[in-house]
């Protein structure tokens, strides 16, 4: 059977399913599921797990592999420059689920389809009828947050104040992305590929040289994903000012060559103000990137993050939030920059190298309870803290709130899970100090979720 | 006017009634024209025929809902102009997107069915008919009004995300069907 033909036979549907699509539907009232528990329980399904998880409570031997998260002293303008010795991180979530059975995936509430099927990465949670209150959620100072940021490999920058007095949901998503690779229906098609391609290769003023595509077969991923080959995992197109690359998961690499300056489309050309200058350059590229994007719909806010070189000649990556000035509410700001990221790479002479365009695609599966500063404080306390560092290295050899120096408000949508949710983040200083720049100082970071223990069953560890 | 009034011009072989007919969802029918052959001018055309085929069919054909009924035969006709110019490819982006979409229901061989249109579209039918009914509304307005996600989304206020999943499972749905039925 041919798609056209199935796009034909439409003609044959009755009349009164026509009319019905016309009128607008009344919007349900959803009902309490108990799944919403089984929703996040951080099961891996067919989710690869990168990383090893480290509990704050138990002594562990970290894993060789995996360095130690350092950050530099946070929230001062000073480390935001190029001799800031910015840490890496694990590349992966530092999260891991137990490895019990696959998640219940929970049911739609209006499905009536009772056949029996696989659970499905699109199976959707309906928003659950749940009061949220997330006044006093966190803070220094009796429970105003002030620190709202991005959670990126390297520092980051408060940007974005978030009234906890004020009441509102925290949303928890379903990462859709997580299966890796070119769910129907969610990602790109060959398509819209071709479309972007080709604003980009127009913008950048070049012509196409070659195209090369691979298709979930090429890479064995149909019968382990069940995804078919209309599908595409990724489009690679040379051009003739650089390299353009697409994957069916949304992430858009232009790489020029040769690499541009910074300024080379763009007016300005000085390093007078770094991050306002790359604040700047991430907003003149963005503009581009959404002509391009389309339908993609970039939400406003993008968190940019600079990989460049530091005055020691090593790869260090900045990250900078960034927010359009007509964003909407800090919490989906926040969750936009996360799930939607633009990278800017940059050579030893300062010259951008290539663009990096992420977009996760997420469902909203609903909002949740929250706990507040305190309690996570104690969770904290009581080493129910999710982290790659060990508690026998923190300042002091214990955690206690005496060592918190900073704490944020962070999303971690990761390809291992299910879910995007929020976390503190606690940074907590080190004891070893010996390795730091001078000027510097090492912490290591803490999360705690963000949301009520009766909606983590089977979270790792106890107490959850 | 009401749909029955504007019949009833046709009834009584009155010329008002195109007018009338193109007041009233000539917009819409442009658009969804224009949707289909990716070309204002061909839109315009295509719409004068399906007036042209509507004054035919009425009388005696006497339609219960009289704008689906219209725009039936404005997306026969849109669709039918794409056919005759060997274009699908060339149709607008959502007719193109979605003929990539609905290779995950039909499959990937270039091969005709051997079933009738018509038999299909009964097929189809019953099949909609058993999806909740925003996931039969959300897979109308994508397939057969070829509407791109952001504007279903809008219409019945949720995400484009939503609007994707919907779409992802009725056509997994659909291919079981199909296949159950003896079409795949």
């Amino acid at each position: 059977m041919r798609s056209s033909e199935l796009l034909e036979s439409l003609d044959h549907v009755r009349e009164d399913l026509l009319a019905q699509s016309e009128r607008p539907m009344e919007r349900k009232r959803p009902w309490l599921k108990t799944l919403v528990a089984a929703c996040l329980a951080l099961a891996v399904g067919a989710g690869a797990i990168c990383a090893a998880i480290y509990y704050a409570q138990r002594s562990s031997t970290i894993p060789a592999q995996i360095p130690d998260t350092t950050v530099p002293a946070p929230s001062s303008p000073q480390n935001q420059d190029d001799t800031a010795q910015d840490p890496v991180l694990p590349s992966e979530s530092i999260l891991i689920p137990p490895q019990s059975s696959e998640p219940a995936l929970p049911q739609p509430e209006d499905d009536t389809d009772t056949t029996p099927s696989e659970p499905s990465e699109h199976d959707m949670m309906p928003d659950p009828d749940l009061s949220l209150r997330v006044a006093d959620c966190f803070g220094f100072d009796g429970g105003a947050v002030t620190n709202v940021c991005m959670d990126l490999a390297g520092s980051f920058t408060p940007n974005v104040l978030w009234d906890s007095a004020t009441e509102q949901k925290m949303p928890v998503y379903q990462n859709l992305s997580f299966l890796g690779h070119g769910a129907p229906g969610v990602f790109l098609y060959a398509s819209e590929m071709d479309e972007i391609v080709q604003s980009m290769t127009d913008w950048l003023d070049a012509e196409i040289v070659e195209k090369e595509i691979r298709r979930p077969s090429d890479l064995g991923l149909d019968e382990q994903f069940a995804v078919t080959d209309a599908t595409p995992v990724l489009m690679r197109v040379t051009t003739t000012r650089g390299e353009i690359e697409l994957t069916g998961s949304n992430v858009l690499t232009v790489r020029f060559t040769p690499p541009l300056t910074p300024f080379d489309d763009y007016e300005q050309n000085s390093f007078a103000s770094r991050a306002d200058t790359l604040l700047e350059l991430a907003d003149h590229y963005s503009q581009h990137l959404n002509e391009a994007l389309g339908f993609l719909s970039s939400p406003p806010g993008v968190a940019l993050s600079v990989q460049g070189y530091a005055g020691a000649k090593q790869p260090v990556t900045t990250c900078y939030a960034w927010q359009s000035s007509d964003g909407p509410d800090a919490v989906s700001s926040l969750v936009n920059h996360d799930l939607n990221r633009l990278e800017l790479h940059i050579d030893e002479q300062n010259r951008l190298t290539d663009i990096r365009y992420v977009n996760y695609p997420v469902v909203k599966l609903g909002d949740y309870d929250a706990i507040s500063y305190d309690e996570a404080l104690q969770k904290l306390e009581q080493g129910q803290a999710l982290s790659l560092v060990d508690e026998k290295d923190v300042k002091g050899g214990k955690l206690t709130r005496d060592v918190v120096a900073d704490v944020s408000l962070t999303y971690r949508p990761t390809e291992s899970f299910l879910c995007a949710m929020p976390f503190y983040c606690f940074l907590v200083e080190l004891e070893d100090q010996s390795n730091v720049p001078e000027g510097t100082v090492q912490y290591g970071q803490f999360y705690v979720p963000m949301l009520d223990e009766a909606a983590l069953e089977d979270y790792p560890g106890s107490g959850f | 006017m009401t749909d029955e009034e504007l019949i009833a011009l046709y009834f009584d072989r009155n010329e008002e009634a195109i007018r009338q007919t193109d007041r009233q969802y000539g917009a819409g029918c442009r658009a969804l024209s224009c949707r289909i052959v990716n070309s204002r001018e061909d839109a315009e055309e295509c719409v004068n025929d399906s007036y042209f085929t509507l004054w035919q069919q009425i009388p005696p054909k006497r339609p219960q809902l009289f704008a689906a009924f219209l725009h039936k035969i404005v997306r026969n006709v849109s669709l039918d102009k794409l056919r005759r110019d060997g274009a699908w490819k060339r149709g607008g982006r959502v007719v193109r997107v979605a003929l990539d979409e609905l290779i995950q229901v039909a499959g990937y061989e270039d091969v005709e069915s051997s079933a009738t249109a018509s038999e299909l579209g009964a097929a189809v039918d019953r099949f909609l008919r058993t999806l909740p009914q925003r996931q039969c509304n959300v897979f109308l307005r994508r397939y057969f009004y070829f509407e791109d996600r952001s504007e279903i989304a809008h219409r019945y206020d949720i995400s484009p995300q939503t609007v994707s999943v919907e779409l992802s499972r009725a056509r997994k749905k659909l291919r079981t069907y199909l296949t159950q039925e003896g079409y795949l």
